[in-house]
């Protein structure tokens, strides 16, 4: 989100599409109840079904699941062609007058540069013109062919009501009334929030689905405002701090991401990531870049990142290809060329996509290991279930190790809401039989297979060996150690301080 | 109002001496005997905890009520959760799965020690942590040991490993997440990820 | 990963170990160093753990003049902002554009207002753009090569569809996303007949993804998987409600009770009748509730071009009247 849930109460508009939040974050909608009381603010929402949200939208209408940007595109198509721009905003805080490279052009569904073969694109003409003085070239007046404005207008001009209504299922006239009443926001004194979710990620055009919403809020210019704003609403508790901390494929954490094979040196790596202003006197998060790099680097692997050694950056893995994310990793578990697997709070046997590919898959791994504060499928794939999982138990020959960890209610640490809130929790009870929290857990295997390593040698060991653990109890690192990366002292009962 | 024999109601329990000195501010026989009749308040003597709603990321304040005081190092068992009427997004309201946290706590298949189903076997047997833990960081370090790639076909150095996977939780603290993050990417896992995919 | 300030000596006699004198935990990321004298592993996170303590724990509710802001209530990342971006709730010289919904103003001086500014406090209105996490300062309605599948957004079908591609109808699902060869058999033709519906999942209010089912109270309150169809197709069909039916894709199928409600009614796409099948996604075989089926064994084994998050919300499947599962 960018906005936080507790400012949706002052909105005009609330725009309800690719969620469903009356039913999904009960208590997050209620203050768009709040904004509708004590505003007189509007609720559309525009879904497939008509849902609880729905119910208490003042209008709704229905579209075809997986057509949200043809939908959006006319929306916008609407809003040009009717005069329904924020124009101060939109000249001065969007790249409407960037000029673009000549040579990019988008025909037939594609854009310059497909290959087919590779299902990829070559992205080189998707850029702006750069001047002698290294700046993008702009048109204020917006006037010029090939400026953003010009291109948009172009791009979107075939999204007429009629296409909306046959690509969509959405009747003209209630594509039109809900174009209208978004198009109203455009005014400097009225703002829309757009609420969505899974609704609009777990598509094969997730992101662009989002990116087209945040072009419509854009050109109204309702974004950094109180009201407005692209407001994800995010599932599970800290699916943001996870997301944040980098725990996936090809990130580090806050944001930066993993080199590829080519980076072969922090110099090479950093040549595509450090900050160049495209206007003058433009400042940046990114300007630092090198600055958050480097204290990671120090925090990940303490004195042996050294400026000598390039701040360890051989240390980190290098990627091969963009993601190794969950299908890529269940593609290679099927093909029998992933041996060892951890699941730690998840249930992928449910979560992931055709399952009966992921349970061929676990049925070839070696090991897998699953850390849950209950019982779940995926530690029971082995389990024959009749009709509900029909498996040769006996044939299934992967070893499952189940272990028990703490809840919520049991630990504590922080936590991101979806406005990037981080809460800070305490634990109110003891865990069951003999759970452990997650924390113990990874610091076990982690000193454990140190120690093999300082023993025995082995392949690379020296990020291992040199990952930075201040920890007065290595076994044990509590919550406030592991934020200040610090080592501090205990108090009884293991706390710090 | 039924008249209640307070005699036969009573018999000696400990809400007798309440009843009793009830009496001796006015009340009545019979509402004395009503108000002997009603259950002690369940959330005397508990310990109150703030904390945060385990499910979506509204993220709603929440008070977690236990008989003991973990912070005394006593065992704390907990007896009920409602919302944190002060926490400025949910001021107190919770949805349907939020008001039953309590029994997500209690829940009967929540796991209490670690287990092991052996290849081919049809049943979870226990093991101890240590043995646990030992087998796991065993087969870690030989997995790694035979397919960590610290070069790849061209000659550069690229340290990966490619054959062990790792899920991360969406639930778990930011500092449950670092020391994750920490001990999986130390070890050159490129498999990494978490519920923010799906 | 608030960032901690390190001498930058070095322990001799020891090179694993960093010798931590006098640290100080930052203020902010604005003091991360590049020459090793910062550990700090998660830069958004700076000024969550000050040396005035945990601001993650901060319990003051207040909120002046009712902005809806509360930035005493814990801390927000970044550097405590509540809104991101907040320098565009002004014009060109920093006059909000609503004076009844002010979040920031540049005083002359610097900026003020309910929020932390997501610009440098001093630097003044027109000097720099409010987008500071893009190099060129402003939102991108043409996002450069920063996206995989376009610089401009445009209509793809899901992978499977009922109808082909509109606006490019040589183009099938999005045409840069990553599809595994032995998935793409595994995925129906457009406009198939043997599965003609367009099914999705969703999630229902008393169960969370798939613990609560763990949970008595909430598999009380919804016990049993279900599917919603609209009475047209149930009439089609000659399902009734609370029938059991027979759901299937081509890469699995499932057994659930019927629900047929108006909530869903058939819509009309480019002259033809695309009915929808609702799949609520929470039911398995462990936990409290009845044993059911998850909706994954429908789902197709394909991604975001981007991201790669499945493509849960879009697929078919064909429908049946059934006499259940045989356990």
């Amino acid at each position: 989100m960018t906005n936080p849930w507790t400012d949706i109460k002052n909105t005009d508009l609330v725009v309800i599409m690719g969620g469903n939040a009356a039913e999904a974050h009960p208590c997050g909608f209620k203050w768009v109840t709040e904004a509708k009381a004590n505003r007189g603010a509007k609720l559309i929402v525009v879904d497939p079904r008509f849902t609880r949200s729905a119910s208490v939208a003042d209008y709704y209408a229905p579209i075809r699941q997986g057509t949200d940007i043809a939908f959006l595109l006319g929306v916008i198509n609407y809003c040009i062609a009717n005069d329904k721009v924020q124009w101060d905003y939109t000249r001065a805080f969007t790249n409407a007058s960037y000029l673009v490279q000549e040579g990019f052009e988008y025909e037939d569904g594609l854009f310059t540069g497909y290959d087919e073969s590779k299902r990829d694109y070559d992205r080189s003409t998707w850029e702006y013109q750069i001047g002698p003085d290294g700046y993008a070239v702009v048109d204020e007046t917006l006037q010029h062919p090939r400026c953003v404005w010009s291109l948009l207008k172009a791009h979107v001009a075939a999204y007429t009501p009629e296409l909306v209504e046959r690509i969509c299922g959405t009747p003209k006239d209630k594509f039109l009334t809900v174009a209208r009443m978004i198009s109203e926001t455009s005014s400097p004194a009225k703002a829309m929030t757009s609420m969505y979710a899974l609704g609009w990620t777990q598509h094969s055009k997730g992101a662009q689905n989002i990116r087209t919403m945040a072009m419509l809020q854009l050109i109204l210019g309702n974004i950094g405002v109180r009201g407005g704003g692209m407001n994800a609403l995010r599932g599970h508790s800290n699916i943001q701090g996870l997301t944040d901390i980098g725990l996936m494929s090809n990130m580090l954490p806050g944001y930066m991401n993993l080199p590829l094979d080519g980076e072969t040196t922090f110099n090479r790596y950093m040549s595509t990531r450090a900050f160049k202003p495209l206007r003058p006197g433009q400042t940046s998060y990114w300007q630092n870049y090198r600055k958050f790099f480097v204290s990671f680097m120090r925090a990940m692997y303490g004195a042996a990142a050294r400026a000598d050694n390039d701040w360890a950056f051989d240390y980190l893995p290098k990627l091969d290809v963009a993601n190794y994310d969950i299908l890529r990793a269940f593609e290679l578990m099927q093909k029998g060329k992933m041996n060892l697997y951890f699941c730690q709070g998840f249930n992928p046997m449910q979560a992931f996509p055709n399952r009966a590919k992921l349970v061929e898959g676990l049925s070839k791994l070696k090991m897998l290991v699953v850390m849950d504060p209950l019982q779940t499928e995926t530690a029971r794939f082995w389990e024959n279930h009749g009709v509900y999982n029909e498996v040769n138990t006996v044939e299934i020959e992967t070893e499952v190790l189940q272990l028990p960890t703490t809840c919520f209610a049991e630990d504590e640490g922080s936590l991101v809401n979806s406005g990037r809130w981080m809460q800070w929790h305490w634990p109110g009870g003891s865990p069951p039989g003999s759970a452990r929290t997650d924390t113990w857990i990874m610091a076990q295997i982690f000193v454990r297979l140190r120690e093999l390593y300082r023993k025995e040698g082995g392949a690379f060991p020296d990020p291992i060996l040199n990952l930075y653990w201040p920890y007065a109890d290595a076994e044990e690192p509590t919550p406030e150690e592991l934020t200040k990366d610090e080592r501090l002292p205990r108090l009884r009962g293991g706390r710090s301080r | 109002m039924t008249p209640i024999s307070r005699r036969g109601f009573l018999a000696g329990s400990a809400a007798a001496a309440a009843a009793t000195s009830l009496e001796a501010f006015g009340f009545s026989e019979a509402e004395a005997a009503v108000a002997a009749a009603v259950k002690p308040f369940h959330l005397t003597n508990t310990t109150e905890t703030r904390n945060t709603c385990t499910y979506c990321s509204v993220a709603c304040g929440i008070i977690v009520y236990a008989k003991g005081d973990r912070r005394k190092g006593e065992k704390a068992d907990i007896v009920h959760i409602e919302g944190d009427a002060d926490h400025p997004t949910n001021r107190g309201t919770l949805c349907p799965k939020g008001a039953a946290l309590r029994d997500i706590v209690k829940s009967e298949t929540r796991l209490t020690q670690p287990m092991v189903r052996r290849p081919g076997s049809d049943r979870f047997e226990p093991i101890s942590w240590d043995s646990a833990l030992d087998k796991i960081a065993r087969a870690l370090k030989d997995d790694r040991d035979a397919n960590f790639i610290e070069k790849n076909e061209a000659g550069i150095t690229v340290n990966r490993w490619l054959t062990t996977g790792f899920l991360a939780a969406s639930a778990t603290t930011n500092e449950t997440a670092y020391a994750t993050y920490k001990v999986v990417r130390s070890t050159g896992i490129l498999a990494f990820d978490n519920q923010a995919r799906v | 990963m608030n960032g901690y300030l390190v001498s930058e000596v070095v322990d001799p006699a020891n090179p694993s170990r960093m010798t931590l004198q006098q640290g100080k935990q930052l203020s902010g990321f604005g003091e991360y160093r590049d020459d090793g004298g910062v550990v700090g592993g998660c830069w958004v996170y700076s000024g969550s753990f000050t040396e005035a303590g945990n601001m993650m724990a901060r319990r003051d509710n207040s909120d002046p003049d009712g902005a809806g802001m509360y930035l005493n209530w814990t801390f927000a990342w970044p550097a405590n902002r509540r809104i991101i971006y907040n320098r565009a709730s002004c014009d060109l010289d920093g006059k909000p554009w609503d004076a009844s919904r002010k979040l920031l103003e540049w005083d002359g001086a610097k900026w003020t207002g309910y929020d932390v500014p997501d610009i440098s406090p001093t630097a003044k209105p027109r000097d720099v753009g409010p987008f500071i996490l893009n190099a060129e300062g402003v939102g991108r309605l043409f996002a450069r090569q920063l996206l995989r599948d376009g610089p401009f957004p445009s209509h793809y079908e899901p992978f499977e569809s009922p109808v082909a591609n509109l606006v490019a109808p040589k183009v099938r699902g999005n045409p840069v996303a990553r599809v595994f060869e032995d998935d793409w058999k595994q995925l129906a033709d457009i406009g198939s007949a043997d599965f003609p519906y367009a099914a999705t999942t969703y999630r229902l209010t008393e169960h969370f993804h798939y613990w609560t089912k763990n949970n008595h109270v909430n598999s009380v309150l919804q016990p049993e998987s279900f599917v919603e169809i609209s009475v047209e197709l149930a009439e089609e069909k000659g399902i009734a409600k609370g029938d059991w039916v027979r759901v299937w894709s081509k890469r699995g199928g499932l057994f659930a009770k019927a629900v047929v409600t108006k909530r869903i009614k058939p819509m009309l796409c480019d002259g033809r009748i695309v009915h929808v099948v609702g799949v609520p996604i929470h039911w398995g075989f462990v936990g409290a509730a009845r044993k059911g089926f998850p909706a994954n064994v429908l789902t197709p084994f394909v991604g975001d071009a981007n991201m790669e998050t499945p493509e849960f919300k879009a697929f078919m499947v064909n429908i049946e009247a059934s006499t259940g599962p045989v356990a």
